[in-house]
């Protein structure tokens, strides 16, 4: 099974050399922060984590197939 | 020929209920571009120097930029300047809405008042007709009803900035209200519009200004929207919009919590975001011209008060929410209705509620000064303390001068705990454990204010212990934010959405004709910059170093709980950060301007004005 992770904002250049996209293989289901983990993406630096364009919890379960945003936080106004 | 420009400038006589026009200057227009770029020129060159701030000689600046009102996204950003009635030092405070994109339809790149009038006024501004009208029927009346009837009076179609009994009771503090949730804050704006007995301006257009190459503004503007629609990141912005912040920072501990006692607040969820949409949000609400409508439009319904209010947005959150530990953000919305209706910025206002509170658990403020009680988490409390605030009853006269001058009066210990640098009331963020946001704040050029350079982010990324190259990118930070606010546009759809810098640069040339490469119009940002620093040496007898520094709360007292528990940045390295910001760039100890720095931005005619004040003996 494959999840693909799309960054957005400053963390691609910060975490990711730049790269836009990652896809993670996994052998089973995996949690948000399982998958964090394994990218070396401290959980608390990104602003949100979109699935289907909705924030997701860090504890949310991926099955495969799915495409994650990662967005870098925001100004507050 | 000005492109991109109303090609007008408006100036209003307030003593004898006049007007006059003159065509755009432009030598500013080349040089400053518009907006802050507009308010720092004249507030150094055509306001008086020495001048007391709430004085006849103190001139109300309203600003557009080349880019509002055109396709820019997010073209609805005005610029409102003067020397500041809260800090007496350089003010301006920018605003979203429709007043910008509506001057220039009515031919004006800026409105200037001056003087003040004898009675209540509105001034109406219908394209090339200005007229006075009677206010004293509003007089005393809150902001957001005043703009109601207002717009039934005068008609839907004008775009009306309105002041409520705070700016009319001069409270330092006092915000300008536009469009029932729009706000032009900071620095004390509202408070010189109440000072010249103006209630309301009102604007209406119907021009349309010139464009060097309209058929290249239409395919880049159209191109700009469609990026802008097609970034990933849209979607959570236009549900969200700022408030969607609220779970980073306080998982990143930066949230100003209880009077900035510390950084993290226990049950900070039932702020967030996405619960906020969910309990009060009913729609979005947008600026002129932007596709990402990041205004929460909401219904509080808290025992029998039953409001609509624009926001809270995440500023008045972090001070009206956390800063005062209100949990409900039903309860926080309350209170930023209360806040806005009555006409005070909701930055300082939770900063001075939350003084006050301390103050009084500390035996400085009694209860009696208060006449109840007002305690952390108490929103009737702070409801009734906000309303003797701004109609200045009891200890509210005194706190309605912000925590800087309330703290001198009171003693007692209590400057080590009001927070403000410059006297300009901190925003939302604590930074005791973020040397970049930390020095953000004291470098910037109204006082603490966070849009000149949101650095919190650079310090979780880049190691919030490490120092250096923090005094760099805050650098860079107050040259490209604050560029946006001389343009007349809104920045969050480079900062938040993700478009490019170089979208700008290609829409600015074919609306201006002017071919401006993105490092000519960041070196123009520099030299407005340099233009507010010298304007403070002018201004403020005395002024220096001591007043980049933050309050001894930020300096001597770790955060006592949380997840950054014992951190703190010791007066050892807040000299470490100065010092390294002020030789990038090129001030002197006292964070003085060199002379070759000021040629170097053409701001020779600075250099002769500082040297007759005895600045540079050469």
């Amino acid at each position: 099974m494959k999840i693909t992770l799309r960054i957005l904002g400053h963390l691609r250049d910060v975490y990711f050399e730049g790269k836009d996209l990652l896809e993670i293989e996994a052998d089973k289901p995996l949690t948000l922060l399982e998958i964090l983990n394994r990218i070396n993406l401290p959980p608390t630096m990104a602003m949100a984590y979109l699935k289907e364009g909705k924030p997701i919890h860090k504890e949310t379960i991926l099955e495969g197939g799915e495409e994650i945003i990662i967005l870098s936080p925001l100004s507050g106004g | 020929m000005l492109y991109g420009y109303g090609g007008k400038n408006l100036w209003i006589d307030l003593f004898t209920q006049s007007y006059e026009t003159s065509a755009t200057d432009e030598y500013m227009a080349e040089k400053y571009l518009g907006g802050r770029g507009f308010t720092a020129y004249l507030e150094y060159t055509y306001t008086k120097p020495g001048i007391k701030p709430l004085s006849d000689d103190n001139h109300l600046y309203i600003a557009s930029g080349p880019l509002s009102g055109s396709l820019v996204t997010g073209a609805g950003k005005v610029e409102i300047g003067a020397k500041s009635t809260l800090t007496g030092g350089y003010g301006d405070s920018n605003m979203g809405g429709h007043i910008a994109s509506e001057m220039k339809f009515a031919g004006y790149d800026l409105i200037t008042l001056k003087g003040n009038s004898e009675k209540p006024t509105v001034i109406l501004i219908n394209n090339d007709k200005v007229t006075f009208q009677n206010a004293s029927h509003l007089w005393g009346k809150g902001a957001l009803e005043s703009e109601a009837l207002l717009k039934k009076q005068f008609g839907e179609d004008y775009q009306f900035m309105v002041i409520g009994p705070a700016g009319e009771n001069l409270i330092r503090f006092a915000c300008i209200n536009h469009d029932f949730g729009r706000q032009a804050g900071r620095a004390g704006m509202g408070t010189l519009m109440g000072y010249k007995k103006v209630k309301a301006i009102g604007i209406k257009g119907s021009k349309g200004f010139p464009l060097k190459d309209p058929a290249r503004v239409l395919e880049l503007g159209k191109k700009m929207y469609s990026d802008t629609r097609n970034k990933p990141g849209y979607r959570y912005w236009t549900d969200y919009g700022t408030p969607g912040v609220v779970r980073w920072v306080n998982e990143n501990t930066a949230f100003p919590t209880k009077n900035f006692f510390t950084s993290f607040m226990e049950g900070y969820e039932s702020l967030a975001g996405e619960v906020m949409r969910e309990k009060i949000v009913v729609t979005d609400k947008g600026c002129f011209g932007c596709p990402t409508p990041c205004g929460k439009y909401s219904h509080v319904v808290l025992g029998e008060k039953d409001v609509y209010v624009e926001g809270p947005e995440y500023e008045t959150i972090a001070l009206l929410g956390g800063n005062l530990l209100l949990k409900d953000i039903k309860e926080v919305a309350y209170l930023n209705y209360v806040l806005d209706d009555l006409g005070l910025d909701t930055i300082s206002g939770g900063n001075v509620l939350a003084f006050a509170i301390e103050a009084l658990e500390k035996g400085v403020i009694k209860e009696s000064d208060i006449g109840r009680k007002v305690g952390w988490g108490d929103v009737e409390g702070l409801v009734h303390l906000s309303e003797m605030i701004a109609r200045k009853q009891g200890i509210g006269e005194l706190l309605a001068m912000g925590v800087k001058e309330a703290s001198k009066a009171l003693g007692g210990g209590s400057q080590d705990y009001a927070m403000e640098i410059k006297g300009m009331e901190i925003s939302g963020y604590e930074s005791r454990y973020a040397p970049a946001m930390m020095l953000s704040y004291m470098t910037a050029d109204v006082g603490a204010h966070h849009n000149r350079a949101w650095a919190v982010t650079y310090d979780v990324q880049k190691g919030r212990d490490k120092l250096e190259d923090k005094a760099k990118r805050v650098i860079e930070l107050q040259h490209i934010r604050p560029l946006f606010d001389a343009l007349g546009v809104c920045r969050l759809q480079w900062v938040e959405i993700g478009l490019t810098l170089q979208h700008y640069a290609p829409l600015f040339e074919a609306i201006t004709g002017r071919e401006y490469s993105w490092d000519n119009l960041l070196k123009i940002s520099e030299k407005i910059w340099n233009l507010t620093r010298v304007y403070w040496f002018r201004e403020v007898p005395g002024f220096g170093r001591g007043w980049d520094w933050p309050p001894k709360r930020w300096y001597a007292e770790p955060i006592p709980d949380g997840p950054a528990k014992g951190q703190l940045i010791s007066e050892d390295k807040l000299n470490y950060l100065l010092d390294d910001y002020y030789t990038l760039r090129g001030w002197d100890k006292e964070g003085l301007p060199s002379v070759d720095k000021l040629k170097e931005l053409e701001l020779d005619f600075v250099v002769e004005d500082l040297k007759k004040r005895g600045f540079y003996q050469y």
